[in-house]
């Protein structure tokens, strides 16, 4: 099964020279997420959005890039971005070549590319079922304060959390009767199935290997080492190339910002850690070459298929502040990166380092500047200066971003959902004391 | 790793030192450069002594702003080699979001501070006289504003009545003998020019060869000299405490508790620090303070990760969360080393009497780090500011927080039914403060060399 949650990547491309004019269209629209709202905020079922300028890379072109998070089919969501979003952001989208205002969902789907990893933080879970979770913890936790106030003795260590619960779960149907509890459907990759397809690969495996054996005393050794081979040559050429990145980048110092960066990071500072959610926008050009080019889309297809199979409930890897996040590669080859997480940049950046390097290194290690690697996945990161300051370098202003809970961080999605889904009558003690718990 | 070669600040909070007063210092408009050097040069760096030094009855540690380099003669691309957050100053809007500060409230360093003579002695005479030796009829220097003196508070307390300076990393190199089963903090983490958590060395501010002639080589930036080595960032912040406020909330939010617990305040004041007045642990002192565990500090939160013990959101649970954090004890400790302080405060003003007085008291804060993004404004920020720390909903550290976007709930989980007072008020304000640059003994005398162009 699907979950209900899609992704949507438009770029849209835009005449260098009117890029000036773009970056006004997007400051006329406000930064905060309230402003955002006033674009976004009545698209049904979207839980994220940004627009931001993608400015011209070395073959000169540039772009508008439009993202969005949403549920539900893509018809419908292309409608509501046609009829609601492009009229209000006219003058942002009449930047844009070819867009054209009578044909909108039609321009939109003309710039629509891939996403090349898609990682999402609360599979399954909608934007109306995210709503309704945080109105049952807030209802809840308020009837229970509540309730003590009534009652002190409830505050009494040992007393039957059954009783506590039934009563206040009791107020809650009586006195908000619109709020859904219990089990609701919850549509998620099959992890089963990927599973499956793992166990049908080395079952390949062995029966060529054993197939190979049959046919000649030596068939198996062979096949093995024709599979090896390739991986063995691709590890030394990839050896070699990192060398020249050590001496590409040895001479530099940690701290090497341009005027101009350093002008970019101040608008970027004003906007950025506003609320508990933040928004990423990263850009960064790959190294030249096939082998890098190649092995780029490749690292990107495993982190895709290990957000959708793998961590699958609200870590990616070991990072549970990620609600929504995707790289795309533009048609000029560069690569996009966009992240909808919780608190500081400096504490995102930080769990990059402590906490997930090695994939990370993985994805970033086959663009430029990036901090030297060993064997594409170590190292990298893990110089923590020089790979915040690259982050930093290549990190873009968000200038539209909307966030349909940005009071939420992932794991109050998840505790929420938890919540609901244990809000239905029990007599256990153990899920009493859990729901209580939650609140 | 010479520790003649670092500022005594580093290895010692001079506890048996009563007496601190820290003064800002700037220079004259109109005086140039060397002059400047000069009068700190005779006048200050005589005092300012090293971990190895002989401490005199009364010394002085000498810390820089950005504007205290420039009144040296750095020029702005020299400022430009330290950290960003440096060079603009803990007043600018973009750190004063960060911290979660409102510089409308401060009344110390709005425009920044150039210079700080931090002065420690047994007593006050002896610290007054020192400051007055220093800066009386200078021509060059001048004090910004009135020094801030520290107080002494019986048994090492600060205002709200808990024992403090308790809890400090040990760094390796510097204390010989770290105490405790803590591992020793990488001396990079706290001193430049030296490998850090990462094993690397910490980025650190260079000049080109012409102009830092003397400095040694730099070996983060190649080509240049280096002026980190052994030095590191100090950050200061006067922290207004509200003690009426602190006695009457507990007075008024323990009383749901009464006949719960044995003794209401005391529990709920605990729970809210994370120790007992005398100091001990909630971790290992659960149900009543005992002031013969009031220095433990070898105890973690992996046993407990719901907060039974020490809710998840008091507040040395915050700024050390140890091993409490996700995915997993080990990972978090971890990570949590990569965030230590070093801290050095001391209270200010009178011990609070039993009526409001309307006078200013709290905590002159601290603390030593050699990356101040990565260490003191992340703890401030994502730790102490965070509203979302560790699964949290909306609140922030329940001592010191500044209770923005509506955080003001405090959640002391309790089996089965947790307490979780709302409307929490401020008790603490931050009052002003700068981040300074702690030069290593041969920068301080490499900065302050007056034929030096
Ligand atoms: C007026 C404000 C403050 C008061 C009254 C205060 C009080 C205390 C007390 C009583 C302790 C326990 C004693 C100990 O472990 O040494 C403590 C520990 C600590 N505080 Fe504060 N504090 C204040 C502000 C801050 C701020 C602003 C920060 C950081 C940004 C901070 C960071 C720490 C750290 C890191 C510890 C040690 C935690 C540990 O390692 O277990 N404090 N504080």
């Amino acid at each position: 099964m699907e979950p209900e949650q899609r992704a949507l990547s438009v770029v849209l491309p835009v005449e260098p020279s009117r890029l000036p004019e773009l970056a006004a269209a997007l400051a006329a629209m406000g930064v905060t997420v309230a402003d955002a709202s006033r674009v976004f905020g009545d698209v049904p079922g979207l839980h994220f959005a940004r627009l931001v300028m993608i400015p011209s890379g070395d073959d000169g072109r540039a772009w508008l890039a439009l993202e969005t998070n949403f549920d539900g089919p893509l018809d419908l969501h292309l409608d509501a971005l046609a009829s609601r979003v492009a009229p209000r952001a006219r003058a942002v989208f009449a930047c844009c070549s070819g867009f054209s205002f009578d044909d909108p969902r039609g321009s939109l789907l003309a710039g629509r590319l891939p996403e090349r990893a898609f990682y999402l933080g609360h599979q399954g879970l909608t934007v109306e079922t995210i709503l309704n979770d945080r109105a049952v913890k807030r209802a809840l936790s308020e009837l229970l304060d509540d309730e003590i106030s009534q009652d002190p003795s409830l505050l009494r260590e040992g007393v039957d959390p059954r009783p506590v619960m039934q009563r206040v779960l009791g107020r809650l149907r009586r006195e908000r009767p619109e709020l859904e509890l219990g089990e609701v459907p919850r549509p998620m990759h099959d992890a089963a199935s990927f599973h499956a397809r793992l166990w049908a690969i080395a079952l390949f495996v062995v029966v060529l290997v054993l197939s190979g054996q049959a046919l000649h005393p030596w068939g198996g050794a062979i096949v093995v080492a024709a599979l090896l081979a390739p991986i063995v040559a691709l590890a030394i050429a990839v050896l070699r190339a990192e060398r020249g990145d050590r001496e590409e980048i040895r001479d530099r110092p940690i701290r090497a910002y341009t005027r101009d960066e350093l002008a970019r990071l101040g608008t970027i500072g004003l906007i950025e850690d506003g609320s508990p959610q933040n928004a990423l926008t990263h850009l960064v050009t790959p190294k030249p070459g096939r082998l890098r080019a190649g092995l780029l889309r490749f690292v990107l297809w495993g982190v895709d298929q290990l957000g959708k199979y793998v961590y699958r409930h609200g870590s990616l890897g070991a990072i549970p502040t990620i609600h929504f996040a995707r790289w795309i590669i533009l048609d000029d080859g560069r690569l996009l990166f966009f992240s909808n997480y919780d608190g500081s940049w400096e504490s995102y950046l930080g769990d990059f380092v402590d906490k997930a390097n090695e994939g990370l290194t993985g994805v970033w290690s086959n663009t430029r500047e990036f901090p030297p690697t060993t064997l594409l996945a170590f190292d990298g990161a893990r110089q923590e200066e020089r790979f915040k300051v690259w982050t930093r370098r290549n990190q873009l202003v968000t200038q539209v971003w909307y966030s349909a809970y940005p009071d939420l961080s992932v794991r109050n999605v998840h505790a929420a959902a938890r919540l609901r889904e244990l809000s239905v009558p029990t007599h256990r003690r153990a899920t009493a004391r859990e729901w209580l718990a939650l609140l | 790793m010479n520790r003649g070669e670092l500022q005594a600040i580093v290895a010692s909070g001079f506890g048996g030192r009563g007496a601190a007063r820290y003064v800002f210092v700037r220079a004259r408009t109109g005086s140039r450069p060397g002059d400047v050097r000069a009068e700190l040069a005779t006048r200050v760096l005589p005092h300012v002594v090293s971990v190895e030094s002989e401490k005199p009855p009364a010394f002085a540690q000498l810390a820089f702003g950005p504007g205290g380099l420039r009144a040296l003669g750095l020029d702005d691309d020299e400022l430009d080699t330290f950290p960003r957050e440096f060079v603009q100053g803990m007043a600018h809007p973009e750190r004063a979001r960060v911290n979660g500060d409102r510089v409308d409230e401060w009344h110390l360093g709005v425009h920044g501070l150039d210079v700080l003579v931090a002065v420690f002695a047994g007593d006050d005479d002896a610290a007054a006289a020192l400051e007055a030796d220093m800066l009386d009829g200078a021509a060059h220097l001048e004090r910004a504003c009135e020094p801030l003196v520290a107080s002494r508070l019986p048994g090492q307390r600060e205002h709200f009545g808990f024992r403090d300076g308790i809890s400090q990393p040990a760094i390796e190199g510097v204390h010989a003998d770290p105490r405790g089963p803590e591992r020793p903090v990488p001396t990079g983490e706290f001193v430049m020019g030296h490998e850090n958590v990462y094993g690397q060395l910490p980025a650190a501010p260079s000049l080109s060869r012409e102009r830092g002639a003397g400095l040694p080589d730099s070996r983060v930036s190649p080509g240049r000299v280096d002026l980190g080595d052994d030095g590191t960032y100090l950050v200061l912040r006067k922290l207004e405490q509200d003690v009426f406020a602190w006695r009457a909330w507990l007075r008024e939010a323990s009383r749901p508790l009464a006949g719960h617990v044995v003794d209401p305040e005391a529990y709920l004041g605990a729970k809210v620090v994370g120790r007992w007045k005398s100091g001990a642990p909630l971790v290992t002192c659960p149900h009543r303070d005992e002031p013969d565990h009031a220095l433990d500090n070898a105890f973690d939160y992996d046993l407990d990760l719901s907060g039974l013990a020490c809710p998840r959101g008091a507040h040395i649970r915050r700024t050390n969360p140890r091993g409490a954090l996700p995915p997993s004890p080990p990972r978090s400790r971890a990570a949590v080393e990569t965030r230590r302080l070093l801290r050095r405060g001391r209270p200010y003003g009178p011990p609070a009497g039993e009526a409001p007085d309307g006078v200013e008291r709290g905590l002159v804060f601290v603390c030593l780090c050699a990356n101040l993004s990565r260490q003191f404004e992340f703890v401030q920020q994502t730790w102490v500011e965070g509203i979302k720390f560790d699964g949290g909903w909306s609140e922030d550290d329940p001592l010191v927080g500044a209770r923005r976007d509506g955080a003001d709930r405090f959640t002391i989980p309790r089996e089965p039914v947790r307490y979780a007072p709302r409307g929490l008020p401020r008790f603490v304000t931050a009052r002003g403060g700068g981040y300074f640059f702690l030069p290593g003994m041969s920068a301080l005398r490499w900065l302050l060399d007056e034929r030096r162009r």
